[in-house]
C-alpha cells in the first residue's frame, strides 16, 4: 500500500466530509507510528497545565466520578457523550482527531456532525455573534471566546457544553440545539467494531459524541486517541 | 523550555469577543441612558486592543518588564506572582495611528476623548453620559467602530444589530463634514473675491515666499488658488534608499493639516480634507550624508583629529 496515496485520499476525504473512516487500517501499527506515518503529531503535553497527558489517550467507557469532573467521562459516565469539540476551551483546539479501535464493539457509535448543519439550522448572523466563556478552574482565569473563529483561510467552529459557559443569545441557542434529542437524527454514526477500525475527524469542522455505553456488555472498549496539526508532510 | 501558556489574555480574540458582549450590553439600553454611553466607551476601549493585538499581541504588552512580552508570546510565568501588565490605551492610540491606515490622528483624537469620558464616569461624581447627547459621539464611535472592525478582516453588520442604520448614521456624518468644508471653502472664496487686484497680488506673493520657506506638501488653494500647505502624518513603512553619497529616505504621509496664509483658509483633520479632495496621501522624503545616517565620522571631526595630532610634542631629554 503506498502511504502517499493513503495520505492522499485522507486529505481529500477531511476536505470533502470532515472526517475519514479507515477500517482495520494497519492494525499491526501501534498508534502513534500510524499517524506519525500520515501526518504531524500534536503533543498535549507542550501546552501549560496539560504535562502529564501522554501524547495517545486511551479511553474507556468508565462511570461517573467526582474525583473526574474536568473529564467527560466523570460528568456523563456510561450515558450518551453530547457533540463537542475536542478542547474547545483552548484559544485553537487541536485541528485532527483520530481514534483508533484496539478493543472494539459493535454496540457503541461514535457520532459525527458537521458545522455546515448547525449554521444552516442557525443562520450565519447568529454562529458569528456566539460567545462563549471558559470555565474558570483554580488559578487558570476563564476568558471569551467566539464559537466561530478563522484561521488563514479555514472558517471553524468550537463547541462543548460542558466546558464552555455561553455568554449571550446566539450562544443559549446553539446550546440549545446541541443538546436537544432531535440533533442526533441529523448525526452521521459510525463503529469502531474492531481492532485497527480508526476514523480521522476535523476537529474544527465537525463534533462529534458517543452513544451510551451498556455497563457490562460493551465497557471493555478500548479507543486510543491521539491529536494532529496537519495531515501530510 | 518555555512551555506554551493557553489563556494569553491579550489575544484579538478574547478581546473582540469581550467587545462583542459589551456591544450587546450597550445595545441592550435605549440610547438616552447614561448605561448607553458607558458600554460604548467600555466596547471602544476593547476593540481598540482587539485591533492592536490584530497585529500582535506583543504590541499590548507593556516594556517596561521583559515578562510582559513573554506572556503576549504565549508563554507561561517564569516568576511567582507575576501580573502580566499591558500598555495605557493612550499608547494603544497612539500604536494604531501608525500601524492601521486609516487610523488618523483625528480618529485617535475621538477616541481619547471618548474612552477618558469612561474615565470621569468611574472616577467622579459628574453626570458624563447622562447629559451628553448622542449626536456628540455615536456617529463616530460607529464609523471608529467600523474602521477598526475592517482592520481586523471583520464587519460592522455581525458586531451591531442594525447594521443598515449604523452604516446610514456614518454616512450622515460623513455628508455633514462634507458640508461644513464647502461651506468653508466658499466664505472664503467669497471673501478673496472681495479683495483688491493689488491686495490680491500681495498676499500671493506672500503667499508664494511662505509656502516655499515651510516644510509640508505645497499645493493649489481650493479656495483662491494661491500656493498653500498640506501637512501630514506618516503612515506605513519608511523606504530607505543608499547612494554613493547620500541616504534618502521616504515616507508616506496622510494628510492632516491645509493652510493658505494668502486667503486664510484653514483645514484641520483627514476626514475634512479628504471631502473636498485634498485627502490624496503624498509620499516626504529625507536626504541624509551618508556619514550622518551610518553614524561615521565626517570630515571636519577626521580634521580635527589630524590637527590635534600636529600638536604632539616627542618627549626629547633635554642636555
Amino acid at each position: 500500500m503506498n502511504i502517499n496515496n493513503v495520505v492522499d485520499g485522507i486529505k481529500e476525504n477531511l476536505n470533502a466530509y470532515g472526517y475519514v473512516e479507515l477500517p482495520g487500517c494497519r492494525a499491526r501499527i501501534d498508534t502513534e507510528a500510524f499517524a506519525k506515518s500520515i501526518g504531524s503529531i500534536f503533543d498535549v503535553s507542550s501546552v501549560y497545565g496539560y504535562k502529564n497527558v501522554s501524547i495517545v489517550q486511551s479511553l474507556r467507557p468508565r462511570a461517573k466520578s467526582v474525583d473526574l469532573r474536568n473529564q467527560y467521562s466523570g460528568n456523563y459516565g456510561y450515558d450518551d457523550f453530547p457533540m463537542h469539540t475536542d478542547l474547545a476551551h483552548w484559544l485553537r483546539p487541536p485541528r485532527y482527531l483520530m481514534l483508533r479501535c484496539i478493543v472494539g464493539t459493535s454496540s457503541v457509535a461514535t457520532r459525527l456532525l458537521s458545522n455546515k448543519y448547525i449554521k444552516e439550522c442557525l443562520g450565519e448572523y447568529v454562529i458569528k455573534r456566539a460567545i462563549v466563556k471558559t470555565r474558570k478552574k483554580g488559578r487558570f482565569r476563564g476568558f471569551f471566546l467566539p464559537l466561530e473563529f478563522n484561521e488563514g483561510s479555514v472558517t471553524a467552529f468550537r463547541w462543548d457544553s460542558m466546558f464552555l459557559v455561553p455568554m449571550n443569545g446566539s450562544s443559549w441557542k446553539v446550546r440549545e440545539l446541541l443538546l436537544s434529542e432531535q440533533i442526533k437524527s441529523f448525526c452521521r454514526e459510525t463503529i469502531l467494531r474492531k481492532e485497527g477500525d480508526t476514523i480521522i475527524i476535523d476537529n474544527w469542522k465537525m463534533l462529534h459524541g458517543r452513544s451510551a455505553v451498556v455497563p457490562g456488555v460493551a465497557n471493555r472498549r478500548l479507543v486510543e486517541r491521539i491529536y494532529l496539526d496537519n495531515i501530510g508532510k | 523550555m518555555v512551555e506554551t501558556v493557553l489563556p494569553n489574555l491579550w489575544v484579538s480574540e478574547t478581546l473582540y469577543a469581550k467587545a462583542q458582549l459589551y456591544m450587546e450590553q450597550m445595545e441592550s439600553n435605549t440610547a438616552d441612558q447614561w448605561q448607553y454611553g458607558l458600554w460604548s466607551a467600555l466596547c471602544l476601549e476593547l476593540l481598540l486592543r482587539a485591533a492592536l493585538s490584530n497585529i500582535s499581541p506583543v504590541l499590548l504588552a507593556n516594556p517596561n518588564n521583559w515578562r510582559n512580552l513573554n506572556h503576549a508570546l504565549g508563554n507561561g510565568p517564569t516568576a511567582k506572582k507575576f501580573v502580566p501588565n499591558s500598555i495605557a490605551t493612550k499608547e494603544v492610540l497612539d500604536r494604531l495611528t501608525e500601524l492601521v491606515p486609516g487610523f488618523t490622528k483625528e480618529v485617535a483624537g475621538f477616541c481619547f476623548v471618548h474612552t477618558n469620558r469612561r474615565n470621569a464616569e468611574l472616577h467622579t461624581g459628574e453626570t458624563v453620559f447622562s447629559d451628553l447627547g448622542t449626536s456628540k459621539w455615536l456617529p463616530g464611535f460607529y464609523q471608529t467602530c467600523k474602521l477598526l472592525l475592517e482592520s481586523m478582516g471583520k464587519s460592522l453588520g455581525d458586531f451591531v444589530k442594525d447594521g443598515e442604520n449604523v452604516q446610514a448614521m456614518i454616512g450622515s456624518l460623513e455628508y455633514a463634514v462634507a458640508e461644513s468644508v464647502t461651506q468653508d471653502i466658499s466664505i472664503h472664496s467669497n471673501a478673496w473675491m472681495n479683495k483688491s487686484d493689488h491686495e490680491q497680488e500681495t498676499a500671493v506673493l506672500q503667499a508664494t515666499a511662505w509656502a516655499t520657506r515651510q516644510s509640508g506638501h505645497r499645493i493649489k488653494c481650493p479656495s483662491c488658488s494661491s500656493s498653500s500647505l498640506l501637512q501630514g502624518s506618516p503612515i506605513g513603512t519608511v523606504s530607505t534608499k543608499v547612494n554613493d553619497v547620500e541616504v534618502v529616505q521616504k515616507q508616506t504621509m496622510l494628510p492632516s493639516l491645509f493652510e493658505c496664509i494668502a486667503c486664510g483658509l484653514k483645514i484641520s483633520g483627514f476626514s475634512k480634507l479628504s471631502s473636498c479632495g485634498l485627502g490624496d496621501a503624498f509620499s516626504e522624503s529625507t536626504i541624509y550624508s551618508a556619514a550622518e545616517f551610518f553614524d561615521l565620522y565626517t570630515e571636519d571631526e577626521l580634521q580635527d583629529a589630524k590637527n590635534e595630532s600636529s600638536y604632539y610634542e616627542p618627549d626629547f631629554n633635554e642636555d
